[in-house]
């Protein structure tokens, strides 16, 4: 299968929040410029809901 | 019960299948992969999203295996290999996602807390994120370390109708002994994928086909849309996320990942769910700037 940038994205976040050891605080807040919106009507993107794992149905 | 091992979709080596029975009988498929390296760095327990199945987060199971943990992996009952609620077993349906807790409750006693080492890990998405930050408010999450949620289920995302709309309609056709009926068709879009033109949940084709060829050659792990209802149980599941004390209940760190172009979930009730919570981080994938 082939590397996909958003899959890993997902697994990036992934190793950088879970250490593999027993840990205490607030992780990290990671908050790009472009969070905050939902999808908007008539926005045409095709896709999303599962890019950052797998191909799911919710 | 067993694991499907195809070749465009191959089990990973050195698992097992192990059939549970929740406390009220129902029968639940979950599945177990031992860390492949000496000295594991703990067990990943993975909670799917509505409508999926085991078998799909196999590349998931190599990617977290290959990280050094262990992996455990569950079927919702009402889906997958677990039993179906419904004499009509490709609707789906749950009366109540309290219902899911009863699932939790086994898997984490017969499956992750027996087999799989310490300390333990959720990954979770859609659905399955909506119950486990349930499980995690209800006090029941102390044998989890950590939690990462991608496209967490906590509101939908584009709908043809308000939110309240849908309250009122899901509350009084279940009222009206409509519970165990399909979504009526203009709602049925967002959950029944049918071709990758116009799927709301992915743009990759390579992994959208192996999904979509594994149902159509088996089945039996397929369900369609939500029964009314499911829409009804999902409407009530997210009371508690509006509860102002919920903060105070959720003390399990946890990363919460949201999608840009999310059409299924919303978004913004991701963010500012992390927002929220003292112990949640947040990390945006933006959408795709073309499909590729």
């Amino acid at each position: 299968m082939e590397a996909d940038p958003w899959r890993e994205q997902f697994l990036a976040a992934f190793d950088a929040f879970i250490p593999g050891e027993r840990v205490a605080g607030k992780p990290a807040v990671t908050r790009p410029e472009t969070a905050g919106r939902d999808a908007a009507a008539g926005d045409d993107a095709p896709a999303g809901h599962a890019d950052a794992l797998l191909p799911g149905r919710g | 019960m067993d694991l499907l091992d195809l070749p465009y979709n191959p089990m990973p080596a050195g698992g097992r299948v192990i059939a549970l029975q929740a406390e009220d009988g129902v029968r639940l498929r979950a599945a177990f992969w031992p860390a492949t390296v000496p000295e594991p760095r703990g067990t990943i327990a993975i909670f799917e999203g509505r409508a999926e199945q085991i078998e799909k987060y196999y590349e998931t199971v190599g990617d977290l295996r290959a990280r050094g943990f262990a992996v455990a992996a569950l079927d919702w009952r009402g889906q997958g290999g677990s039993d179906r609620l419904l004499s009509a077993p490709r609707r789906g349906h749950i009366g109540r996602f309290a219902d899911f807790q009863k699932d939790i409750r086994v898997f984490r006693d017969e499956v992750v807390l027996r087999h799989g080492p310490g300390p333990v890990y959720v990954l979770a998405h859609s659905m399955g994120g909506n119950v486990i930050l349930t499980h995690a408010a209800s006090g029941e999450a102390g044998w989890i370390e950590r939690m990462v949620l991608t496209a967490p289920f906590l509101d939908f995302g584009r709908i043809p109708m308000s939110r309240g709309m849908v309250t009122w309609l899901a509350a009084t056709l279940v009222g009206l002994g409509c519970g165990r009926s399909p979504i009526p068709p203009v709602g049925r879009g967002i959950a029944v994928v049918k071709t990758f033109d116009d799927n709301p949940l992915t743009h990759d084709p390579m992994r959208f086909s192996r999904s979509a060829q594994l149902l159509a050659d088996h089945p039996h792990l397929a369900i369609d849309a939500p029964t009314v209802g499911w829409i009804h149980a999902a409407v009530r599941s997210m009371r508690l996320f509006a509860d102002p004390r919920l903060p105070e209940r959720l003390r399990t760190p946890m990363l919460m990942i949201g999608s840009g172009a999310d059409r299924v979930v919303s978004t913004a009730a991701i963010e500012a769910m992390a927002a929220r919570l003292k112990t949640a981080g947040y990390v945006h994938v933006p959408a795709p700037a073309t499909r590729s």
